[in-house]
């Protein structure tokens, strides 16, 4: 029983690893506005498929890890990560419920929220941020979520994480 | 399952506090965040290698099969370019050595002034709208101090604010916290300049709306206050603006000094005697 709860934290961990890797991926100038924010996506579907498991610290602690490879103000990725993971699990068993489009849309607005919690941090910093692409994220974000879903439910079932 | 949601809210507000202590540390203390960053971002290094790794390696295949005929003209061109880049050097070391003189002429031309001059290097520029400063390669090691001034090759640049041992922060005149004493030189008129926070304005405060001044005038420090040295110049006025409402002129100068883009600038001893 141990040893599974071990190798489910393993394959959890991992995926997380490749969301980080896709998010730091370079990539053509033109794109990097439209670049899904992978991690986040990873995080609230094992936030949402495994609430018992996967909380607000794990969210806190690979927002941290990001904040770290992107160079941007400690805690401030993790912040917006933490937070949205806990609408995530707050709502988790509404979400379960939802058809797939449905859960594209809702997506749509927590990655929103996350996006203006990310400016709003860097705006009180001082920063100037360009609100030109301010959709780009989330949007692209929302249409690869059914893919995403897919993917992770066949990690789960395959491994038997829950 | 009722006892996981104030446990949940809690968890949040506890990790949120500990990200907004972070943040606040970072922005009060940017130098120890980034060397705190970066000595964790080591432990990722593996990481963003293994993101790099096909990158690279797909450069270095490409590099394998380039044509020989491409490299044998590549050798060529880099050949050319030897001959031309060694004629270039020549020209350099002629030019170090009459740089030599004439830096010797003004380290002479200085003392027989009796005010001392040092060379110094831009180190960083920190140009944002709340900060204007620069870094120099002088500290209290040669003398440096609190409070004198700064020049480069066109004007004065600003003042020394901070000194280390082998640093030294220059508040820049363009600085929003930065007023320089000035006299007009075509009306003897004195006043003071003050930062904007761009680098490319000063401005010329508390002046009414009677006074003599016109575009282009050429305004120089006066010394008064005993910070800046006499006589070297500031800025050019661009540009005066009558408000009916206000009851002072909006005056536009612009800095003599290229203050963000000067390499060496000059660290200035004022003469005891002239000083105080």
């Amino acid at each position: 029983m141990n040893a599974l709860r071990l190798s489910g934290w393993g394959i959890i961990i991992f995926t997380l690893i490749v969301g980080l890797l896709l998010m730091i991926l370079p990539l053509p100038h033109w794109a990097m506005a439209f670049r899904p924010a992978w991690l986040l996506l990873i995080m609230i579907y094992w936030s949402i498929a495994l609430p018992h498991r996967v909380g607000i610290l794990t969210a806190w602690s690979s927002g941290l890890v990001l904040d770290i490879l992107q160079g941007t103000l400690l805690g401030e990725n993790a912040l917006a990560f933490a937070l949205i993971v806990y609408i995530s699990l707050k709502m988790h068993r509404q979400f379960r419920l939802f058809s797939l489009l449905m859960q594209s849309v809702s997506l749509f607005f927590l990655l929103l929220l996350n996006q203006l919690l990310l400016f709003w941090l860097q705006g009180l910093q001082g920063q100037t941020v360009s609100v030109k692409w301010f959709l780009g994220p989330p949007l692209v974000s929302a249409c690869l979520w059914p893919w995403i879903f897919f993917v992770l439910t066949d990690c789960l079932r395959r491994y038997r994480l829950y | 399952m009722f006892s996981r949601k104030p446990i949940l809210g809690l968890r949040l507000f506890i990790v949120a506090l500990l990200s907004i202590a972070m943040m606040l540390w970072e922005i009060h203390y940017p130098e120890e965040g980034e060397k705190l960053s970066s000595n964790i971002s080591l432990v990722f290094t593996p990481l963003v290698d293994s993101i790099n790794a096909p990158f690279s390696f797909f450069d270095k295949v490409a590099k394998n099969f380039e044509a020989r005929k491409a490299l044998l003209q590549e050798n060529q061109t880099l050949q050319a370019q030897v001959l031309i880049l060694q004629g270039e050097l020549q020209k350099l070391k002629s030019l170090q050595a009459e740089n030599k003189t004439l830096r010797g002429l003004l380290q002479s031309a200085a003392q027989s002034h009796h005010v001392r001059l040092m060379v110094a290097s831009v180190m960083a520029i920190q140009a944002n709208p709340f900060h204007q400063e620069i870094m120099l390669d002088k500290g209290s090691h040669d003398d440096v101090f609190v409070g004198q001034a700064v020049l480069d090759a066109h004007g004065i640049m600003g003042q020394v604010i901070d000194v280390s041992l082998y640093n030294s922060r220059v508040l820049l005149l363009t600085d929003p916290q930065s007023g320089v004493p000035i006299q007009d030189n075509r009306t003897g008129l004195h006043g003071i300049l003050m930062g904007d926070g761009n680098s490319d304005v000063l401005r010329w405060v508390n002046v009414p709306p009677t006074v003599d001044i016109k575009i282009g005038d050429e305004l120089v420090s006066s010394g008064l206050g005993g910070h800046y040295p006499v006589g070297y110049p500031v800025g050019t006025v661009v540009n005066i603006n009558r408000h009916t409402d206000d009851q002072f002129l909006d005056i536009e100068v612009a800095p003599s000094a290229k203050m963000e883009s000067s390499v060496q600038v000059l660290l200035v001893w004022p003469d005891k005697k002239s000083a105080r």
